[in-house]
């Protein structure tokens, strides 16, 4: 197994802070509320749209159909009259009509009918009204000039705007023209307009619907139940001819409906009104009780979206929390660890000069011991010897356990001015004699005068430490080598180097390398801790981490630390 | 005869004091301060015991070990071992060491351990030898 002493792991970024989670729940709530609710009011609406069209074409067609049917009932009024009028003047003749008391005769037969014929008279040729039968005295008058005698003339019949005769009663006029032995004349007969009125008002649906007739001119020719009915549009004239049209205007919260149609040869126009808010009224209710439904739902999705994002983020929390401390757990028996295994190469240490001090002093022992005849001379002069090796290896013992008070002493967390280079070498001099015993030596090429820099001495301490210590298993494995751990001054900051000859990296863990419990080494050899921690040591510290594989071999972990040190006061252990 | 001892261990001083004791108790000890001194002077000189340091810069202690024994098998280890390298002492009993102590030890602890060790290589040796008797007696049709 290549590079084996490497262990591997990304300790955990610090904490989530509390605007991460707000900003998270934001999100998760925003989302789920949207996606859950998008899609009502696009069906709510698609239906209330497809309902409106299909009321609107009722309405429509029903208004279109009545205003038809007035249409027809009107012309069929007129044309009876018409008709009536045409079929006397051709069953008589101009002298026959002339002769006294036949005029009124046929006025009288015509009252009979309930036609609401008022009088009838004739014209002759040049406008004289040569006969006259009714209630007014027209005899005489001569209507040469009026437009309604030209226009019988020209036309062959005529049918008068209304006009409110002399008792207040709207009536109309109906003329048509008989000719004659080369010559014509007219027979004209005014006719009560109440039939007609009748016809146009029965088109009145409801409290608030209307028809009324006017001119080309908006002259009333059956005037509006209500005036304000009525608009003035120019392009109300501009109606189609031969169709029924209908349009829909909203007063108010009302819906209007209006139909148009050209009556009497297109010089009338009936306009028949109604109100059909009462035919959207369910619409409504409907689109009422679809917003009700909506903003009901939209309460219950969002307070259940709500309640379940707090409850899940707030699980998570507690979660990454748990994980925090358990990290922090780790991390701490890490460290515990590794100091407990350095006490042990310190133990180790300490047996070589005290195993010289156990023999020495057993051999002064066995010097005292001899008997006379058998002490040489110079036997004091060893004996001392033997003493002064005996203080000094106590001596080499007090530097080891010094050694390892001083580093020990250091394993309390602050932020202060380090130098790195200080604590690269205390290191070094921990491990130098460790790994000299398996043929590994540590090289050191420091930069010199590096600056100091913010950063917690103790917390280097265990990442170098970490570093070298799986170098020097790494190289162990491979039965020796070299490890160089460089220093440089580099944009703002000291950049170490700690780089080995050993077997390297295998690309296939390379992506793991500073995954949490990821260790190449045996079972119960390494937790897989050692770099995630180191890791994320460098990261609260502000710095970077991390490995390089020079081709020539051998792995190559760099450690950048800003002078600065971290951006903010993070609570160390 | 004075069984032959020989110490190897890095740290001078320990083989000299070392020596010199074990001298005082009747045996006849060389001093060696590495595996491959230790290997040179065994060539010359075949050995009954070796205190062997396992811990040792170049070639350690498990390492001379597997050369003495298959150099010359019937001479006898007894490892010396720190606290941190026990697993190297056990490994080296299973590549034949005799037994193994912890440094620093009681030197009539030592002394005994070379003995009893020294009592066995004579005890093989023997029974080496009387297999050569018989096999020679088989031989000749006794």
């Amino acid at each position: 197994m290549a590079r084996t002493a490497v262990e591997k792991g990304v300790l955990r970024e610090p904490s989530h802070t509390q605007g991460y989670y707000s900003a998270l729940k934001q999100k998760i709530i925003v989302i789920t509320v949207l996606v859950a609710l998008i899609p009502v009011p696009l069906v709510a609406g698609s239906f209330v749209k497809y309902y409106q069209t299909y009321i609107r074409g009722a309405v429509i067609r029903e208004l279109s159909n009545l205003a038809n049917n007035r249409k027809e009932a009107i012309e069929l009024f007129l044309q009876e009259r018409t008709m009536l009028l045409r079929t006397l003047a051709y069953s008589h003749s101009l002298p026959s009509l002339a002769e006294p008391g036949r005029l009124a005769s046929i006025h009288e037969l015509l009252q009979h009918q309930n036609a609401g014929f008022v009088d009838v008279g004739i014209i002759d040729s040049r406008g004289r009204h040569i006969a006259y039968a009714g209630p007014y005295d027209l005899l005489g008058k001569n209507y040469s000039g009026s437009k309604w005698f030209q226009e019988t003339i020209q036309n062959g019949f005529h049918v008068s705007d209304t006009f409110l005769g002399f008792r207040n009663v709207p009536h109309m006029v109906i003329a048509v023209k008989r000719e004659e032995g080369g010559s014509f004349w007219v027979l004209r007969a005014t006719v009560d307009a109440a039939n007609f009125y009748q016809l146009v008002g029965s088109a009145r649906t409801g409290a608030s619907g209307d028809a009324f007739v006017i001119n080309r001119h908006f002259d009333f020719q059956v005037p509006p139940r209500f005036m304000e009915h009525v608009r003035k549009e120019p392009r109300l004239l501009d109606a189609p001819l031969t169709a029924t049209a209908v349009t829909q205007y909203d007063v108010a919260d009302k819906k209007i409906f209006q139909a148009v149609t050209w009556l009497n040869n297109g010089r009338w126009l009936l306009v028949v009104r109604e109100d059909s808010s009462a035919e959207f009224f369910s619409l409504e209710s409907a689109k009422r009780i679809a917003t009700l439904v909506f903003i009901f739902g939209l309460l219950i999705i969002s307070a259940t979206v709500v309640l379940i994002t707090n409850k899940l983020v707030q699980r998570l929390e507690i979660h990454e929390a748990g994980t925090e401390i358990l990290h922090e757990q780790l991390a701490q028996t890490t460290r515990l660890a590794s100091l407990g295994k350095f006490a042990a190469g310190v133990a180790h240490e300490i047996n070589n000069p005290l195993a010289i001090i156990a023999e020495s002093a057993g051999w002064v022992g066995e010097l005292l011991d001899m008997p006379e005849e058998k002490k040489k001379e110079g036997q004091e002069e060893e004996i001392k010897t033997c003493l002064i090796d005996i203080k000094n290896q106590v001596f080499r013992c007090k530097e080891i356990t010094q050694r390892l008070l001083g580093f020990a002493r250091k394993y309390e967390s602050k932020l202060a001015a380090t130098d790195v280079n200080g604590v690269l070498a205390e290191v070094i001099e921990f491990l130098y004699k460790g790994a000299s015993v398996r043929n590994i030596n540590i090289h050191s090429d420091f930069y010199d005068n590096l600056p100091l820099i913010t950063s917690d001495m103790s917390q280097l301490q265990q990442v170098f430490l970490n570093l070298l210590d799986n170098a020097l298993y790494a190289l162990n494995q491979k039965g020796g080598g070299n490890v160089t751990v460089r220093t440089r001054w580099e944009d703002e900051g000291v950049l170490v180097t700690v780089s080995d000859d050993g077997p390297g990296v295998p690309a296939a863990v390379r992506d793991r390398l500073f995954d949490p419990f990821f260790t190449t080494k045996p079972v119960g050899k390494g937790t897989g801790l050692g770099l995630s921690i180191c890791y994320g040591i460098i990261t609260k510290l502000g710095g970077r981490l991390w490995a390089e594989y020079p081709p020539e071999g051998g792995a190559v972990f760099k450690i950048y630390l800003p002078e600065a040190g971290p951006e903010k006061e993070v609570a160390t252990r | 005869m004075k069984p032959k001892v020989l110490i190897v261990d890095d740290e001078e001083k320990f083989v000299e004091y070392l020596r010199k004791r074990l001298e005082n108790r009747d045996l006849a000890v060389t001093g060696a301060h590495s595996g491959e001194q230790a290997l040179e002077i065994m060539a010359e000189h075949p050995q009954d015991v070796v205190v062997l340091d396992v811990l040792m810069p170049g070639m350690d202690g498990v390492a001379t070990l597997r050369e003495i024994k298959s150099r010359q098998p019937l001479t006898e280890v007894v490892m010396l071992t720190g606290h941190a390298s026990v697993e190297s002492a056990i490994d080296g009993m299973k590549l034949g060491a005799y037994d193994y102590l912890m440094k620093p030890c009681e030197t009539d602890d030592l002394v005994d351990k070379i003995r009893s060790a020294h009592a066995r290589k004579a005890e093989q040796e023997e029974r080496i030898q009387q297999a050569r008797i018989k096999e020679l007696a088989t031989r000749r049709g006794f």
